[in-house]
């Protein structure tokens, strides 16, 4: 009986752990948060005034999806920056879980690949859970309007983690155009393969 | 008699030499053939069923640090149930670049009692749905299954998690 109950115990805490985290549907606003760049400099979405909307990227230095896309990431800031759209990338691990994630790894690894964004440090991970982040690499793209900031996608960058598909399906990109011309983005959410978030307490 | 020991060792030698080049191609054969099963969503749910085994089936690939960590867990499950109706089949999501390189590698030097499978799926959107309509795609995953009751879980397991959650499914 007892062994049955500490089974049960371990059960629902299994069930409960992935339940909590609930990712944020287009549509919903996106949570504001204002996070230490690898400059130390604190950023926020008002730091960009100019800003269409905003790709938010769920990442981190070691997995290696998310490292397969790094280059894949610093192209869309290249080309949608200038277009209103500039990446906020966030490293969603809890570097005690993943010591490859620390804030001076973030600092080298953006100066070994040379980013042109923002590279936030989640501590304690609550900008992470706020949306909803899963699996590492995953984006969110919100719409910026004078009320408030709108998820309007959530998922995968692209069909093609390995970035060699002839076909491949360019969701992130499809979607970024869709907002440029008032359009909701189809599909608005996508899913992939990736790395599960290393959090505290799971 | 020099002459006849001489000719009695090249006869000796031969055999033996021919023995171990058929040793040596049948050691390289079996390199090049170490084979690995693909295998779809819809054909991994067609083993499941019309039985009344428990089917645990576990979404790894060697990539994933957190996957090969508890790997070694399913291996001891299967093993400590093994008189139960359990099958434990791991499955890899390997990229098709790393099969050669790195889960043959890895699949060899694990020597794993149970079955591993790689997965053929092209389209992610789908096959991510049919696993758990709640999978975000992290890795790991996996899925109990026992005819017409399923169950999945996107995390990562210890073993006394493992058999917990075996126990309780199989109730």
């Amino acid at each position: 009986m007892k062994q049955l109950f500490f089974a049960l115990i371990a059960f629902v805490a299994a069930g409960t752990v992935s339940a909590q985290i609930t990712t944020i549907t287009p549509g919903a606003s996106a949570p504001a948060f204002a996070l230490k760049n690898i400059d130390n400099k604190t950023v926020s979405f008002t730091d960009y005034p100019s800003a269409k909307g905003y790709i938010v990227v769920f990442t981190c230095n070691t997995c290696p999806v998310a490292k397969a896309y790094e280059d894949r990431i610093i192209t869309l800031h290249t080309k949608y920056a200038p277009l209103g759209f500039p990446v906020i990338a966030i490293n969603s691990n809890d570097p005690s879980l993943s010591t490859g994630d620390t804030f001076e790894q973030m600092q080298q690894r953006a100066k070994e690949k040379n980013f042109s964004f923002a590279y936030l440090y989640d501590e304690g991970q609550n900008t992470t859970n706020a949306y909803g982040a899963r699996n590492t690499p995953h984006i969110f793209l919100v719409r910026r309007s004078p009320e408030k900031n709108i998820v309007v996608y959530t998922g995968a960058i692209d069909n093609d983690p390995e970035n060699n598909k002839s076909d491949k399906d360019n969701f992130l990109e499809k979607a970024i155009t869709a907002v440029m011309q008032d359009k909701m983005p189809e599909p608005a959410v996508t899913k992939a393969i990736g790395c599960s978030i290393k959090r505290k307490g799971s | 008699m020099a002459f006849c020991i001489l000719f009695e060792k090249k006869v000796i030698m031969k055999p033996k030499k021919v023995l171990y080049t058929i040793i040596l191609l049948f050691f390289f054969s079996a390199l090049n053939a170490q084979h690995i099963t693909t295998t779809t969503i819809d054909q991994l749910y067609k083993r499941t069923t019309k039985s009344d085994t428990t089917f645990i089936i576990n979404f790894w690939a060697t990539w994933c640090a957190p996957c090969v960590e508890e790997l070694p867990g399913f291996e001891k499950l299967s093993e400590a149930y093994k008189t139960d109706k359990i099958k434990v089949l791991l499955v890899s999501l390997d990229y098709t670049s790393q099969i050669e390189k790195a889960l043959k590698p890895f699949i060899k030097k694990q020597n794993f009692q149970n079955e591993v499978l790689l997965l053929r799926e092209d389209d992610q959107q789908a096959f991510i749905d049919k696993v758990g309509s709640s999978w975000s795609g992290a890795l790991p995953a996996t899925i109990f299954i026992r005819q017409d009751k399923k169950t999945f879980f996107e995390k990562t397991f210890t073993y006394v998690e493992l058999v917990n959650t075996y126990k309780n499914f199989k109730q």
